[in-house]
C-alpha cells in the first residue's frame, strides 16, 4: 500500500513541470552579439538628444536610447508602416500592443557594456496572455526611441514584424528577442506641421486631378 | 526522524565562535566561516545561495566575484516573485553593470560567461557569519506560488523526504508547505529543473529533496496560506 502510494507520488513528480506563470521572452540584442538598431539618416542626433549626429548605418553608439517591445499573441499578418520611414506606432498602424512593465525596455549602448546598437533589459519580460509552459508564439516589433517614450519621441524606429515562440517563466535563459528580430534603424519624426503640410498637398493634387 | 544536518562541517566552517564586546557587559557571539561552489563554466547556470552574512551589505558582486574572475557577458539572476531581473558583466575589462544585495536564505542563478565561450568552471567561497548566534533561529518566508530559497544557515541535508511529510529536523521546508507543493531543484549537469511535488491523503513528497549548503532552490506553496519554516542553530 505504502509502496503503491510512493510509486504514485514519483509518477506525480516526474509529471509536474514548472510553471510559474505567463511565458516570457528576453528584450535582448546584446548576449545575441545583434542585430543591431542603427541611425537610419544623417542628422541623427548620436545621443538622440543634441550635438554631433551619429553615422547613417552605423550602430547607435551613444547613451540616450531605449528599446521597447510591442506584440500581439499568435502569428499575424503586421500591416504595413503607412509612414515612409519606419517611425510609425505599431499600436496604430499594426493593431500590436505595447509591452509595458518588468522587463519591457532596455536601455541600447549602455555602459559598462556601451556595445554598439545593443542592449538588454534588466528583467525578462512576462507575455501577457500566454502559456506558463512556454511554447505560445508570439509576433513583435522592436522599437528604439530618444524620448521617454515611443509615441512622444521626436528620434525613433521599429523593426519589421518577427515572430518567436516565448519561453517558461522557470527558465533562467528565455529565448532572447535578438535571435529572432531583424536589424532596424532609427530617424527622424517630422513635425506635426510637415504631416499637415503633407495631407494638404496630398489633398490640393487629388482635387487637381477631379478638375482635369 | 534522523536529522542529517552536516552543520558546517561539510563546508568547512572555520570553527571560529568570535566573541565581540559590543558595549561592556553585552556580548554577542558570531559563529563564522565559510563554503563554496562551483560555479559552471561555458556560458552554464548555477543555482546558488549565500549561507554567510559579509558584513558589507552582501552585495552580489562581492559574494560571488570578489576575486574578478567571472568573464564578460557573466549574468546573475535574481527573482522578483514573477520573473527574474539580471544584472551583467560586460565592457573591457569587464565589470557589472550593477549590483544587488542578496542576503543569506536567497538563491539566484550565477552564469558563468556565455555558451561557447568556453570559460572555465571557478570556484567560489562565501565567506562570513551566519546570520544568528548559537542558540537562535531564523524564519524563511514561504509565500504562496513561487518563492528562491537557501538555508541561512549552511545546513546540508534533505529539505523533504520520500513519502514524509517534511525534511530533516532544522531544515524542515517541505513541512510547512501544503499539497501539491513543489520543490524544484537546479540539475547543473542537464541545465534543467529536478522536481518534487507533495502529495497524497495525508500529503507526503514524492521524492527525497537533498541540498548542500550553498545550493539555492525553488519552493512553489501551492495553496494558501503563506507559511513559514524556521532554522535553528544548534552547535554542541
Amino acid at each position: 500500500m505504502k509502496k503503491s502510494l510512493i510509486l504514485g507520488l514519483l509518477g506525480l513528480a516526474a509529471a509536474v513541470a514548472p510553471c510559474f506563470g505567463q511565458g516570457t521572452v528576453f528584450l535582448d540584442n546584446y548576449f545575441t552579439g545583434g542585430p543591431n538598431i542603427n541611425y537610419g539618416e544623417a542628422g541623427v542626433p548620436a545621443n538622440g538628444q543634441s550635438g554631433a549626429a551619429g553615422v547613417s548605418g552605423a550602430g547607435v553608439n551613444a547613451a540616450g536610447w531605449t528599446m521597447g517591445l510591442y506584440y500581439v499573441v499568435g502569428t499575424q499578418v503586421v500591416p504595413a508602416d503607412p509612414n515612409p520611414k519606419p517611425i510609425g506606432d505599431p499600436s496604430v498602424f499594426g493593431g500590436l500592443t505595447l509591452g509595458t512593465g518588468a522587463g519591457s525596455t532596455a536601455s541600447i549602448f549602455a555602459p559598462p557594456f556601451s556595445t554598439a546598437g545593443e542592449g538588454f533589459s534588466s528583467g525578462f519580460f512576462a507575455v501577457p496572455g500566454t502559456a506558463i509552459g512556454g511554447g505560445t508564439t508570439i509576433t513583435l516589433e522592436i522599437v528604439a526611441y530618444n524620448g521617454a517614450d515611443y509615441a512622444s519621441s521626436t528620434f525613433r524606429g521599429h523593426s519589421a514584424a518577427f515572430t518567436m515562440a516565448v519561453s517558461s517563466s522557470s527558465s533562467p535563459s528565455p529565448n532572447p528577442t535578438g535571435s529572432a528580430m531583424p536589424s532596424f534603424s532609427v530617424y527622424a519624426v517630422p513635425e506635426p506641421s510637415v504631416f499637415a503640410l503633407s495631407g494638404l498637398g496630398a489633398a490640393a493634387l487629388m482635387l487637381i486631378r477631379r478638375k482635369k | 526522524m534522523r536529522t542529517k544536518t552536516l552543520l558546517l562541517s561539510a563546508v568547512a566552517l572555520a570553527a571560529g565562535v568570535v566573541a565581540s564586546q559590543a558595549q561592556s557587559n553585552v556580548f554577542s557571539a558570531n559563529v563564522v566561516g565559510y563554503a563554496t561552489v562551483v560555479l559552471k563554466g561555458n556560458g552554464n547556470f548555477t543555482l546558488v545561495a549565500n549561507p554567510f552574512d559579509d558584513g558589507n551589505g552582501n552585495q552580489v558582486t562581492n559574494t560571488i566575484d570578489s576575486a574578478n574572475l567571472l568573464p564578460k557577458q557573466s549574468q546573475v539572476l535574481t527573482w522578483n516573485g514573477a520573473s527574474f531581473n539580471i544584472i551583467a558583466k560586460g565592457g573591457t575589462p569587464a565589470s557589472w553593470g550593477s549590483t544587488v544585495s542578496i542576503p543569506p536564505g536567497q538563491g539566484f542563478f550565477v552564469r558563468n560567461g556565455s555558451v561557447g565561450s568556453l570559460s572555465p568552471d571557478i570556484t567560489n567561497t562565501f565567506v562570513g557569519s551566519i546570520v544568528v548566534p548559537n542558540g537562535g533561529s531564523v524564519t524563511n518566508q514561504l509565500p504562496v506560488g513561487f518563492s528562491l530559497n537557501g538555508t541561512p544557515i549552511p545546513y546540508a541535508g534533505n529539505i523533504a523526504i520520500l513519502g514524509q511529510n517534511g525534511g530533516d529536523t532544522n531544515m524542515d521546508f517541505g513541512g510547512p508547505l501544503g499539497k501539491q507543493s513543489q520543490i524544484l531543484t537546479w540539475n547543473v549537469a542537464g541545465q534543467t529543473y529536478n522536481i518534487a511535488a507533495k502529495g497524497g491523503t495525508p500529503p507526503v513528497w514524492g521524492s527525497t529533496v537533498t541540498i548542500a549548503p550553498t545550493d539555492g532552490f525553488f519552493v512553489k506553496q501551492a495553496n494558501g496560506p503563506a507559511t513559514n519554516a524556521v532554522e535553528s542553530l544548534n552547535l554542541q
